[in-house]
């Protein structure tokens, strides 16, 4: 079996590269609490690319409207279409909502349409349990953005598993900090990250 | 009357003659052929192809005929060739008026003009026009023929259409109800679209919103249809039955059912596609120097079924980092209906954007589709960003601000710092003096971390060297003792504890901008002394002032080059609590046994080097003997890897010099014959 490898999705708008310690935080939690063959470093796939395809879960996340080319288009429909999941994280705090409407627009036009996913869905069970749906980050908390807690993540699901994942619940802020700092948290808050990374390749 | 004008006159008389035989022929084989295809059509169905194959045959054959017919009697135009036709029938002329035509026997005319002129060829003239309307007559008897014939099968051959076969209605045969089954697919109006009838078809596609009519002849049998296990209406003529419905919006199953036998018709959906729409300018993102100027947009819309309007779309985004505003709107907003392609152009004046450096505009071209029953389709082109550069990356308009690389952040924050030592002072009633001074000392040399931490920052900004705290630990000559280095911190930032720092106006930027650390250096320092000497009461408002200072400095400007940030590296094994320190050396991890006698001199002389320690002369010892040592001990020589370190950057390096000497003592020796307790010499 081959190692699960941590993909983050380059595209041609915005700024993909905003949170460049998400994925080496949430390697770290994997090895942590999970005996899943990982490797230590996670890597950056153009979405599109056929690269995409080697991947069975990428991220992607950015402040900037996202406007995805027609390769880049092309290449997330066959994604989701071969079983791959794609998580989306607004990392603007849906500011203006121009993130999150873009992303969105983007995303129906690739995928398919978001709906509210269930805050019972097994993704919420998957490794750890969120008897509540989705964590709320601090960056909700403190009133950034919107000024509100969501409490849905938004999904499209394809043949009864999540293909698209998106956040508004800014988790790239919430995660963005290296792994080494982790000790100071009294409970860790990228344990949701587990269970989408377990959630990707189970499911 | 004169001769010649008589003949032109019976000339005259003859042509409508031959005209109305030619028109008779034509019309009697047409007719001819259209009543032969209505008797086969009676007898067997005749395809839609072969009756409107016979169709353009009949017209053909009529044509084919009326031309014959004015060919065989083409002479009836020359004058010459009517007198002669008039000499054969009234043989009494003997050739006068032959003659009389002929121009070389004009000197006879008196004599000729006088025989014709006593001569009667009205007769001829009649009889013929008489057999000219045989031809008419037996065209009429044909189309009379043709009353014979059901108006049904009449109607199918002289106007063929799909779907016709519901007409033909032939007495004493029950037809099956559910063949043949016609079905007129009428798309929605928007679309434009022509109505389709189909024949039988096993699958029936049309546009979301088409309205469906499916018909079938009426054989007295009921007739029952089911979409999706839902029964629809089925309305009963009196030669047909017909289900009207729409198109459903996914495919579906529809079940015709009549006496015990069942038909399966599909019913495919087709969406209306969105429009598709190319930006042609500006044709790449690009960096647009300068917040005025205009720029050109043009677009090239296309849809399936029509457009309805277009227009661009503009997004400024202002800002960096976490901090981002936008702008949005809308200009050149066009409508396109009812064409299926056109084009789109507006001019987008920059100045009335207000853009600011750093600005970046996101343009689209957009497209509405006619699509009033799913839509409207809204369809989108690429996206271009003209990006405004700011005025002091004007050298390399590829610098953007990116994510900062990552400190070490493993070491204490400040912040941190300032609680531990809170909680100390709040426990301190309850301490012992000498666990106060123990712990505070302990959060003075991570407060001496963190302290050297800015010194790297601050005086690789300034000097583009590395630590010059460092370098005066070292006594290097060119570097600065800390005492030092704090005398010269102090003169450069000229502060009032406790005072914010203001730039002065002969001061560069790059020293402005580090001003902040300075502060946070010297207090740092301030804090560091309090806790060494265990009074971490007084060391707090020193850390605070260093903690503002420090969020002084991360509100400055910074411009880091745009790539990708170095990758972290997890340490699997470690996380995982399976690998090894690398701070202990197994006995098997050390290689060959150490020669005794060498292991004796690099123990004197790593002695003689920790003696003059912490001075520079025993670390530059110490240096000297790791490369000795490289060959005969390579484990010794990895083991003051560590304490060299730790000596330069300042760190007690007791317990690593002590694992280093360990490693050139003689291993224990076990003894076989151990004497008894109490018994050993």
């Amino acid at each position: 079996m081959s190692e699960f490898v941590f993909a983050t999705a380059e595209y041609a708008s915005g700024d993909w590269e905003s949170a460049p310690l998400v994925p080496a935080n949430l390697i770290d939690s994997l090895v942590r609490y999970t005996s899943l063959s990982v490797a230590p470093q996670g890597v950056v796939v153009s979405l599109g690319s056929a690269e995409l395809l080697r991947y069975p879960l990428v991220y992607l996340t950015g402040h900037l409207p996202v406007r995805f080319t027609a390769a880049e288009r092309a290449m997330v429909r066959t994604f989701v279409e071969r079983g791959g999941m794609l998580f989306v994280d607004d990392h603007n705090h849906d500011i203006d909502g121009v993130f999150h409407r873009s992303a969105t627009e983007e995303i129906a036009r690739a995928a398919g349409v978001l709906h509210d996913l269930p805050n019972d869905h097994a993704l919420y069970s998957a490794f750890f349990n969120f008897p509540d749906g989705p964590p709320t980050t601090s960056q909700e908390l403190n009133g950034w953005g919107d000024n509100l807690v969501h409490t849905h993540l938004l999904a499209v699901e394809r043949a009864g598993r999540i293909a698209v994942l998106y956040s508004s619940k800014d988790y790239s802020s919430e995660w963005n900090y290296h792994p080494e700092t982790k000790r100071f948290y009294a409970v860790d808050n990228t344990r949701f990250g587990v269970n989408i990374v377990v959630y990707a390749l189970t499911r | 009357m004169a001769a010649r004008p008589r003949l032109r006159r019976a000339r005259a008389v003859l042509l409508v003659g031959v005209l109305l035989s030619a028109a008779g022929w034509g019309i009697a084989c047409g007719t001819a052929l259209l009543f032969l295809l209505a008797l086969l059509d009676l007898g067997v169905a005749l395809p839609l192809y072969v009756r409107q194959l016979g169709l353009v045959a009949s017209a053909v054959v009529a044509g084919g005929a009326c031309i014959f017919a004015l060919w065989r009697n083409r002479d009836v135009r020359v004058l010459s060739a009517v007198a002669l036709w008039l000499e054969h029938r009234v043989p009494a002329m003997r050739y006068a008026l032959v003659t009389l035509i002929d121009e070389r026997f004009a000197s006879s005319g008196p004599v000729l003009e006088a025989v014709v002129a006593t001569t009667e060829w009205s007769e001829p003239l009649r009889r013929a026009l008489v057999r000219a309307t045989i031809p008419l007559l037996l065209a009429a008897l044909l189309a009379a023929s043709l009353r014979v014939v059901p108006a049904t099968i009449l109607r199918r051959i002289i106007s063929p259409r799909r779907g016709d076969i519901l007409d033909r209605v032939v007495t004493g045969i029950t037809p099956d109800p559910l063949r043949p089954l016609i079905v007129t697919v009428t798309p929605p109006a928007y679309s434009g679209l022509a109505v389709i009838t189909l024949e039988d078809p096993p699958t029936v596609q049309g546009l979301m919103g088409s309205t469906l009519r499916i018909e079938g002849p009426s054989a007295g049998a009921s007739v029952s249809a089911v979409l999706n296990d839902q029964a629809l209406s089925v309305t009963s003529m009196a030669d047909r039955w017909r289900v009207s419905l729409s198109m459903p919006d996914t495919a579906a199953p529809l079940w015709f059912t009549a006496g015990g036998e069942r038909v399966l018709l599909v019913l495919e959906p087709r969406i209306d596609s969105v429009p598709t729409v190319d930006l042609l300018t500006p044709e790449r993102d690009t960096v647009q120097r300068g917040l005025g100027g205009s720029l050109r947009l043009q677009a090239r819309l296309r849809d399936d079924c029509g457009l309805n309007d277009g227009w661009f779309e503009y997004i400024v985004s202002s800002g960096a980092g976490e901090n981002f505003t936008f702008r949005a709107g809308v200009i050149g907003r066009r409508s396109l209906a009812p064409a299926r392609a056109g084009g789109l152009s507006a001019t987008l004046q920059l100045e009335a954007l207000h853009l600011a450096p750093g600005d970046v505009v996101h343009l689209r071209a957009v497209a509405r589709d006619r699509n009033i029953v799913t839509g409207p389709g809204s369809g989108v082109s690429e996206t271009r960003t003209i990006r405004i550069p700011r005025a002091d990356e004007g050298d390399s308009v590829q610098i953007d601000p990116a994510a900062p690389a990552q400190g070490d952040s493993a070491l204490l924050s400040q912040r941190m710092l300032i609680m531990l030592t809170e909680a100390l002072e709040r426990r301190r009633p309850r301490l012992r003096r000498d666990t106060v001074v123990a712990e505070s000392r302990a959060m003075a040399r991570d407060q001496a971390s963190l302290r050297r931490r800015v010194a790297d920052i601050l005086f690789l900004r300034l000097s583009g060297e590395a630590s010059a705290e460092e370098a005066g630990d070292t006594g290097g000559t060119a570097g600065l003792s800390p005492e030092a280095l704090l005398r010269a911190a102090e003169q450069a930032t000229v502060i009032n504890r406790g005072e914010a720092l203001d730039f002065a106006e002969d001061e560069t930027p790059v020293v402005a901008l580090n001003k902040p650390l300075l502060e946070a250096y010297n207090a740092m320092w301030d804090a560091g002394r309090a806790l060494e000497i265990g009074e971490p009461g007084r060391a707090l408002p020193p850390m605070r002032l260093a903690l503002a200072a420090i969020q002084r400095a991360r509100q400055a400007e910074r411009l880091y080059l745009r790539g990708r940030s170095a990758p972290i590296t997890v340490d699997l094994a470690r996380v995982r609590l399976t690998g090894k320190r690398a701070d202990i050396f197994p006995a098997a991890a050390i290689g060959r046994p150490l020669d005794p006698r060498s292991a004796e001199v690099l123990l004197a002389r790593f002695t003689q080097a920790v003696e003059h320690l912490p001075a520079q002369a025993g670390v530059d010892s110490l240096l000297l003997l790791r490369v000795t040592a490289l060959e005969a001990a390579p484990a010794f020589a990895a083991a003051l890897d560590e304490p060299l370190v730790a000596l330069r950057a300042g760190r007690d390096a007791t317990q690593l010099l002590r694992r280093a000497r360990g490693l050139l003592l003689p291993s224990p020796a076990s003894v076989p014959e151990l004497a008894p307790w109490g018994l050993l010499p």
